[in-house]
């Protein structure tokens, strides 16, 4: 744990690991794209149009990991006192804002020509549009309030109360009936897609996570680095005062 | 059949334009960020190293 | 381990404990909030509901089940397309008159959510219908093989198949 603590060598491991994880998001992009947009067949009931998913589902999961690392980093930031980990916590937020809002978008652009509607107040679109809020107001903290401990505390603890809704967000669908349809992917009894659709849901879901943590590490060296700017001018401030 | 597909290629294309927007607006804006970040504390290092080097002389 | 050791050890302690309860009660709060919202959080009712609940003609509500199989028509009247089907739940059914295009996956066998109100002869009057479609994804190449196999159950007659 401790290890990862220190921003040097946070800084050190992650040059290492960025040039990886930049090929593989690449390369996973390339082949999964391949296989969404070549190689999965039609569906027998909605044609080409369920290609959407191949954006939906990788985007809809990536807005709820974002919130799992959030939360997880803030508790490790609210217990252990890292600053390392609410950096992280932060620096994720945006990215889950954007693959929520992207998530939403997509499930728009499906919802019309599937269901006939853009739009429901379903169980599963609520607690979606929801997790979109719950990722402004956590940002909003952030931009608000000067005072970092301070800051760090009150997003901790909006993102651990929002915790509550990403579980909503997994099992809606099964607690109440919604128009959105039940799992297809992490369900008891395996998914109910198969082949090559499978494969490319699984290939696109690999790049967007890897994406994810090819950002990430960009934004917490960001974070890393604003910090050092900022006690370095403090320091040529000082000195020249 | 073909015809309604037809119809909805313009969702599938706005999904994909969409995911391409949102994926690369991410990237280049934390891209730019880091890079911005790197080049100040550059110039700033700098800075320290001359105002110690003029107290040390 | 120093005396100031044990005490921010004891520290971090206190708030996991503490984290972890509040996390608790407040899971348990949201629990019991939704159970008392869950009518209103429901997006729609099935027919057996509708049997049970007696709800009055005239009150909007959505309703939701499978169109039944051999029971959609479509009537075009003076450039208006009138469209009959049976909502069913295996249990009770519901017949539904809607005016109107329907959505493209609107198919016999499956999934409907439709927005209205009973009128006075117990003819559910919608005003939106939405397709509900399940989570399977299947190749069209296997479907077919199936059919021709005659392993393919689920009679599939689509509204593309009604004249």
């Amino acid at each position: 744990m401790h290890k990862f603590a220190n921003p040097a060598r946070f800084m050190r491991l992650s040059n290492m690991f960025l040039p990886w994880t930049t090929g593989l998001t690449l390369l996973l992009f390339a082949v999964g794209l391949y296989y969404a947009l070549v190689l999965a067949p039609e569906d027998y009931q909605m044609g080409n149009t369920y290609r959407i998913i191949f954006i939906h589902v990788p985007a809809a999961y990536m807005a709820q990991f974002g919130y799992g690392v959030i939360a997880v980093a803030s508790a490790v930031g609210f217990i252990w006192k890292h600053p390392l980990a609410d950096q992280a916590a932060r620096a994720t937020a945006p990215m889950g804002a954007a693959f929520t809002a992207l998530a939403l978008l997509t499930g728009s652009l499906w919802g019309k020509p599937m269901w006939g509607t853009f739009w429901i107040w379903d169980a599963r679109l609520t607690s979606m549009l929801i997790l979109f809020f719950l990722y402004l107001g956590y940002i909003a903290v952030w931009q608000t309030i000067e005072d970092h401990v301070r800051a760090a505390k009150i997003a901790s603890i909006v993102a651990m109360v929002g915790l509550v809704n990403v579980i909503i967000i997994k099992f809606s669908v099964d607690w109440w009936n919604t128009l959105h349809q039940p799992a297809t992917l992490m369900r008891m009894d395996g998914p109910t897609i198969g082949g090559d659709m499978l494969a490319a849901l699984l290939l696109m879901i690999g790049a967007f996570n890897m994406f994810f943590i090819t950002l990430l590490m960009w934004r917490i060296q960001s974070l890393i680095l604003r910090r050092r700017i900022r006690s370095l001018r403090m320091q040529i401030g000082g000195g020249q005062g | 059949m073909p015809e309604f597909e037809n119809a909805n290629d313009i969702y599938i294309l706005s999904s994909y334009l969409a995911g391409a927007v949102v994926l690369v607006g991410l990237a280049l804006a934390s891209w730019r960020a880091k890079r911005q970040d790197e080049n100040a504390l550059r110039t700033l290092e700098k800075q320290v190293r001359e105002l110690s080097d003029k107290q040390v002389t | 381990m120093t005396k100031k050791g044990l005490k921010a050890g004891a520290r971090k302690k206190r708030r996991m404990y503490l984290l972890l309860t509040s996390l608790a009660v407040l899971g348990l709060a949201v629990m019991l909030v939704l159970s008392a919202l869950e009518d209103s959080i429901r997006l729609f009712y099935d027919p057996t509901e509708i049997a049970e609940k007696g709800i009055k003609p005239g009150q909007n509500f959505r309703l939701g089940g499978l169109v039944e199989n051999d029971s959609f028509e479509a009537q075009e009247t003076g450039g208006i397309l009138v469209n009959k089907f049976t909502v069913t739940d295996g249990n009770e059914t519901v017949a539904v008159i809607y005016e109107g295009l329907l959505p493209d996956l609107f198919r016999e066998g499956q999934g409907v959510v439709a927005e209205g109100a009973m009128n006075g002869t117990g003819v559910f009057v919608a005003t939106e219908v939405l397709a509900k479609h399940d989570e399977n994804y299947m190749p069209k190449e296997v479907i077919d093989s199936l059919k021709k196999r005659g392993e393919w159950q689920r009679t599939e007659a689509s509204k593309d198949d009604t004249p």
